[in-house]
């Protein structure tokens, strides 16, 4: 592999005021690039472009941040369930309530909130 | 390979396709589905064919397999089998046998399958197969996740590593950031990096080698190259990636926060609402406002800091107060809220139920976790419940409750909370049975509760998880709270709501119906368990909360107590939660307070209330503070039967108290410095009120209403006619105090003389006569106060006036005056008094017990009759008010005196004294009845002639010479009696043997005679009580009948005097014999003059309290001194000159 990793999310462009963590997969970002991109992992949440999904499923109460670079291979990662995310910044915990809309569209896709370490 | 990892490949692969359309029977067809996936066959009948797919799934296997071999971590990746192996479930395992089977089919299918996979299918399909056995099994989706699963991802020494790095403080997410950047744009070793929050200046980096964390992080400036990059232990990982509790608690609305920072540093908030992404929250908050700094920058511009005053000081936080912030003229706009209340904006700041509102940055507060303390809840909704009697909103309580069951974490709460019982009546709340309503059966250690349903046709019970079940409770079920914030109470369950899990509860101990939540309560018998101690406070103790506040405790909880305040009215109580720090000190000294009549109402009285929704109840004074009543009666429904009420709007029950209100006592022209005393008193009076009399007046006919007259130098004193207190307690020595002058001999003002403008039972007010101040001196600090009543001498400068009395011993009014004042009398005389008086009856202790009804011992000889005849004394002073000597001049105060026999109207309490009363007389042989005679006997001496009395001494006795000689009296024997009585029985009454000689000649009543038999003067001297009229030769005396001056010529030992008419100033010096015809008096009817300076005295009687004071009647001395009281002679005798004596009563030496 000459050139790094070749599927990753995208890292946070800054960090400030408005880094969000999506509060299914923890995916660190700007609440702007989750409107721009969506969640790499969650892509069934449609973030992208909805900017009330967006807020509806990022929150800025988050703790802590985790670089997962082999996620595979990982501890860390196995130890946070983020084993087959995909490479990207991360959050360590993330507090937050999902609106019952958001539960739903979980539960259809049959996948549920990663709460380790919460 | 198992089911999980069937599902989790299924995800990703839906992930990236976006692929969701076979969610409907994915559960029984897993595997296949994920073959399906891989292969891109969606459309294939799944039902059809499991079994090649099954084949297929297995060789995906031995895919998997050489995968791993050709892995170089297939070491851990056996590990991890091993793992998967041991968590994952029975589903799992194929026998080698079937696996190798099922190898050879999916080789075979393979070769069969028409599609063969691409090389970047496969590639990839190889790629996610490598990771499933990295999945942990707790993953979404994964029913079977818990603490088990997470035990199984403990780190392993096969795992890689973390190592610590020290970094630039504040840089480490921008460290975890570059990290990522760079690992996109070059490979990196290192499997992960992570910061926490609350780990400054360090990051942890994961990976195989630490070699790999260097290449890593090479180049990075944010990292401290230099510092070695710090091995985690291996037990230490998992601490090292824990998010630390601390920042857990999550910020919900209604969540308990505490500010970071700012002016509201820790101060506690209360979440109203939660923007998380835009990193704030909407808190209420105590406002801390400096509205008068607000008000200067204004003015001043904007560089005052915002929130007023200087940056050091802090505002202290209080509700937010519109009428100050009008007061400070402040720009507030008003908005009318939901509740019906108003809302104010100031600078932009909302402010709501005295609460502010305000938003704070989510990094500026944090969360609190669990319950705040209790005494800042108590703070925070002290403002709310300000609010709330303001009418804003009624919702406090419940939204309180709320709060608690919210602010109480559920995990930390649960362990707490009683375990289901058998035989509880529960409700399942989830599942299929939900609304299920049963009896627990049993309680399972697994957490599953056997529930028989309240049904007809189920007899079987149903295991059912015990988190599912809810208590439930019926109206009428006797239950006690177990945890929350009644915990401890018992009630009866009045109300049950199944849907909320709130029960309201009658509590036993309070009376008061509580909201509860139904786990919080268990079936229980006890009827009341209610804490009655709250540390060293007990329930229902008086407590102190700051120096205007007290209260009663009348509910005690856990960690607070409710205390009925002070603060409040009957009809609007104030009750205040308080805890134990709130709580100053026990209150235990027992007070009084007057009732709207001014009776004094005590500790256990019973009174009724005259206002408020409770008007005409009937209550006990359980405490009393200040003008406070502390009332507790069945009737009261709230506060547990309790209620704090003013004195002044309750009037003592029993109290045959009829006269008017207090308000309108004080107007009756009673000049009193301490009027509350002096209205109790003359109320007493007037009102003839044996209670108040009793005690508040002790004994004083009702003549002591005014205070002047006890100070006789003010020349008011002459005028009491009706005071015929045998005795006076402490009480109103003190409130005769008042209006005195007096040395203060100890203390800081110690030298000082003052004027007493009030008196207590242990301070008097006094008014400096050296400085222009009022100062409160202990009474034990004044001149001559330190005895007790009855043991001390009075206070010599000021004895003149009380040494009338003794003069005017005939005069009925002095005994009463005198005595009070110096009741030191008593003990002079105690050989004295009518024979039938034994010394036992003059010991001042003894003496005590009939004090308080003086008015029944004087009247008891003169027999029913004589309470008629009582009210002619009262009628005396008015008469007399023309009478020279009767300078007391208020009439006011004669009236009361008037009033006062009618006291004696009700005799009911004061039997009690009779018994006492006469005991001497009847030992004395010489019943009132028979005394008459000699006293009428008596009368001849009176021609004797009397010598004039310096006016000014006079005033005192001025009655009796009026009583003697007022035409209109002449009839009227009563007067005459009282006095005698009075002396005769009551110990105050010492004097009165000296009287007794005076008004008995004319009185006709018999009951005078007591105490002068005209026997015991002729006895010479075996009671030197009386006076031995023999030894009178020579005196001066005043005349009854004109008030003219004479000379003693001719004593007869018996009680008649023959008395030459002399001529004298006014004030009884130069007194001349005139030669005119001798007139014959009564002994009794004459008045000593009393001697002055220089003047040659002869002792007439003594009262025993110098030793060798007996002996010396009938000497002659010459006066050298005269301090009021005592008199210093100078003996005339052959055994020296200067044998001077300290006597207790001029009195009782005369020329």
């Amino acid at each position: 592999m000459a050139h790094g990793l070749e599927r990753h999310a995208e890292p946070p462009m800054t960090l400030g005021k408005s880094l969000v963590a999506c509060m299914v997969c923890r995916l660190v970002k700007l609440s702007e690039q989750f409107y721009q991109d969506g969640c790499e992992n969650c892509t069934f949440l449609d973030m992208a472009q909805n900017r009330g999904r967006c807020e509806d499923c990022t929150t800025i109460n988050f703790q802590g941040i985790i670089t997962v670079i082999n996620p595979a291979s990982s501890w860390a990662a196995k130890w946070l369930h983020m084993g087959h995310s995909t490479p990207g910044c991360y959050a360590l915990s993330v507090r937050g309530d999902l609106t019952q809309e958001i539960e739903d569209v979980l539960r259809e896709n049959n996948r549920s909130r990663n709460t380790s370490n919460c | 390979m198992s089911r999980e990892d069937a599902d989790d490949l299924e995800e990703d692969v839906s992930l990236e396709d976006g692929d969701d359309e076979q969610n409907a029977d994915r559960a029984p067809n897993k595997r296949r589905n994920r073959f399906v996936d891989d292969e891109g066959e969606e459309d294939e009948d799944e039902d059809e064919d499991t079994r090649p797919k099954n084949k297929r799934s297995r060789r995906s296997a031995f895919i998997d397999d050489i995968a791993d071999v050709d892995d170089e971590e297939d070491e851990e990746d056996e590990d991890e089998d091993e793992v998967d192996d041991l968590i994952q479930d029975e589903t799992e395992e194929l026998p080698d046998a079937q696996d190798a089977r099922q190898l050879y089919r999916a080789g075979r299918e393979a070769r069969q399958r028409p599609n063969e996979p691409t090389a970047e299918e496969l590639e990839r399909y190889v790629q996610e197969r490598w990771r499933q056995p990295t999945r942990d099994p707790n993953d979404p989706g994964d029913s079977h996740a818990g603490l088990v699963g997470q035990q199984g991802l403990l780190p392993r020494p096969t795992d890689p590593r973390l190592w610590l790095l020290e970094c630039r403080p504040g840089m480490e997410r921008q460290l975890m950031v570059a990290l990522l950047n760079r690992a996109i744009k070059e490979p990196l070793h290192i499997k992960s990096a992570f910061c926490q929050d609350h780990l400054q200046g360090y990051v942890y980096v994961e990976a195989e080698k630490e070699n790999y964390v260097r290449e890593a992080v090479g180049g990075l400036r944010a990292v401290f190259h230099s510092k070695q990059f710090k091995l985690v232990p291996l037990k230490e990982m998992v601490d090292a990636i824990t998010v630390s509790a601390k920042a857990k608690p999550l910020l919900a609305i209604d969540a308990w926060v505490h500010i970071r920072s700012g002016p509201y540093k820790d101060d506690l908030a209360r979440v109203v609402d939660v923007d998380f992404s835009g990193g704030k929250a909407t808190v209420r908050i105590v406002p801390r406002l400096d509205y008068g700094g607000m008000a200067l920058r204004k003015e001043e511009g904007r560089r005052a800091p915002p929130f007023g005053g200087s940056r050091s000081s802090r505002p202290i936080a209080k509700a937010f107060s519109y009428r100050e912030a009008k007061e400070h003229r402040l720009p507030v706009e008003q908005r009318r809220n939901n509740f019906g209340g108003y809302d104010y904006i100031l600078n932009g700041q909302h402010y709501s139920n005295g609460y502010l509102l305000r938003s704070f940055a989510l990094k500026t507060i944090t969360a609190v976790d669990g319950l705040p303390d209790m005494d800042e809840l108590q703070r925070f909704n002290a403002v709310g419940q300000a609010a709330r009697e303001n009418g804003a909103a009624q919702d406090g309580a419940e939204s309180q409750l709320a709060a608690l069951v919210e602010g109480l974490g559920d995990a930390s709460e649960e362990a707490a909370l009683p375990p289901l019982a058998v035989g509880d009546v529960v409700k399942v709340t989830q599942g299929d049975l939900n609304n299920l309503i049963g009896k627990v059966q049993a309680v399972h250690d697994s957490g599953e509760v056997d529930v028989l349903p309240d049904m007809a046709d189920l007899n079987q019970s149903v295991p059912i998880p015990a988190a599912h079940l809810a208590k439930i409770f019926q109206e009428g079920d006797q239950v006690k709270a177990v945890a929350g914030v009644h915990q401890g109470q018992t009630g009866l369950v009045l109300a049950m709501d199944s849907d909320t899990g709130i029960a309201v509860v009658l509590s036993d101990a309070t009376r008061e119906e509580l909201k509860v939540l139904s786990r919080h309560l268990t079936r229980s018998t006890e009827t009341t368990s209610t804490l009655d101690t709250f540390g060293e406070y007990g329930l229902h103790d008086l407590v102190i909360l700051d120096q205007q506040t007290m209260g009663v405790i009348i509910t005690i909880h856990a960690s607070s107590c409710r205390v009925l305040t002070n603060q409040g009215t009957p009809d609007l109580p104030e009750v205040r939660t308080c805890s134990q720090a709130d709580l100053k000190r026990k209150h235990t000294r027992r007070l009084e307070t007057q009732d709207r009549r001014g009776a004094t109402v005590g500790v256990g009285d019973m009174v009724t209330l005259e206002e408020g929704h409770n008007k005409g109840v009937a209550a006990t004074v359980k405490h009393v503070m200040k003008a406070s009543l502390f009332l507790h009666s069945k009737d009261f429904k709230a506060n547990s039967g309790w209620l704090c009420a003013r004195g002044r709007s309750c009037t003592l029950r029993g109290s045959k108290a009829a006269g008017p209100v207090l308000g309108s006592m004080s107007r009756m022209g009673l000049a009193s410095p301490a009027p509350h005393r002096a209205m109790a008193q003359g109320g007493g009076a007037v009102m003839a009120s044996p209670h108040a009399n009793g005690t508040a007046s002790n004994g004083h006919y009702g003549g002591q209403a005014t205070p002047g007259r006890n100070t006789p130098y003010d020349g008011r004193g002459g005028g009491q006619a009706g005071t015929f207190t045998g005795r006076n307690n402490a009480r109103p020595d003190q409130h005769k105090l008042a209006g005195r002058t007096i040395d203060v001999v100890k203390g800081p003002h110690r030298g000082y003389r003052g004027r007493i403008v009030s008196a207590t039972e242990s301070h008097v007010r006094m008014e400096l006569e050296a400085a222009y101040k009022t100062v409160t001196v202990k009474i034990e600090d004044l001149r001559n106060m330190q005895q007790p009543p009855g043991a001390g001498r009075g206070a010599p400068e000021r004895m003149g006036p009380p040494a009338t009395p003794a003069y005017g011993s005939r005069t009925p009014m002095h005994p009463g005056s005198a005595t009070p004042m110096h009741p030191s009398m008593t003990p002079m005389h105690p050989s004295m008094g009518t024979p039938g008086r034994d010394g036992g009856h003059w010991n001042p202790r003894a003496l005590q017990t009939p004090r308080n009804e003086p008015p029944r011992s004087h009247y008891d000889p003169m027999g029913e009759g004589a309470y008629q005849q009582a009210y002619t004394p009262a009628e005396t002073p008015l008469d007399r008010a023309g009478t020279p000597g009767y300078n007391a001049g208020t009439p006011g105060g004669g009236y009361a005196q008037g009033l006062t026999p009618a006291q004696a109207d009700t005799p009911g309490g004061g039997y009690g004294s009779y018994g006492d009363g006469r005991t001497p007389y009847d030992d004395s042989g010489t019943p009132g009845v028979g005394v008459g005679t000699p006293a009428l006997s008596a009368d001849t001496p009176a021609e004797i002639p009397q010598q004039p009395y310096s006016p000014t001494r006079n005033s005192s006795y001025a009655p009796t010479p009026g009583m003697a000689g007022t035409p209109g009296y002449g009839g009227v024997p009563t007067p005459g009696f009282t006095p005698a009585m009075g002396m005769g029985l009551t110990p105050g009454m010492a004097p009165t043997p000296g009287m007794a000689p005076t008004p008995y000649g004319a009185a006709p009543t018999p009951g005078g005679d007591g105490s002068f038999h005209p026997s015991m003067p002729s006895n010479g001297g075996i009671n030197s009580q009386p006076f031995n009229y023999a030894l009178w030769e020579g005196v001066a005396v005043i005349q009854p009948d004109d008030n003219s001056f004479g000379i003693v010529r001719q004593p007869n030992g018996i009680g008649q005097c023959s008395v030459q008419p002399a001529s004298a100033d006014a004030d009884g010096s130069n007194l001349q014999p005139l030669n005119q015809p001798h007139l014959s008096h009564l002994a009794s009817r004459l008045t000593l003059v009393r001697p002055r300076k220089g003047n040659a005295v002869r002792i007439l009687r003594s009262d025993g309290s110098a030793a060798n004071s007996d002996a010396l009647v009938g000497r002659r001395a010459i006066l050298i001194g005269d301090d009021g009281e005592d008199a210093i002679l100078q003996m005339l005798t052959a055994e020296g000159e200067n044998d001077g004596i300290d006597w207790q009563h001029p009195a009782d030496t005369h020329l």
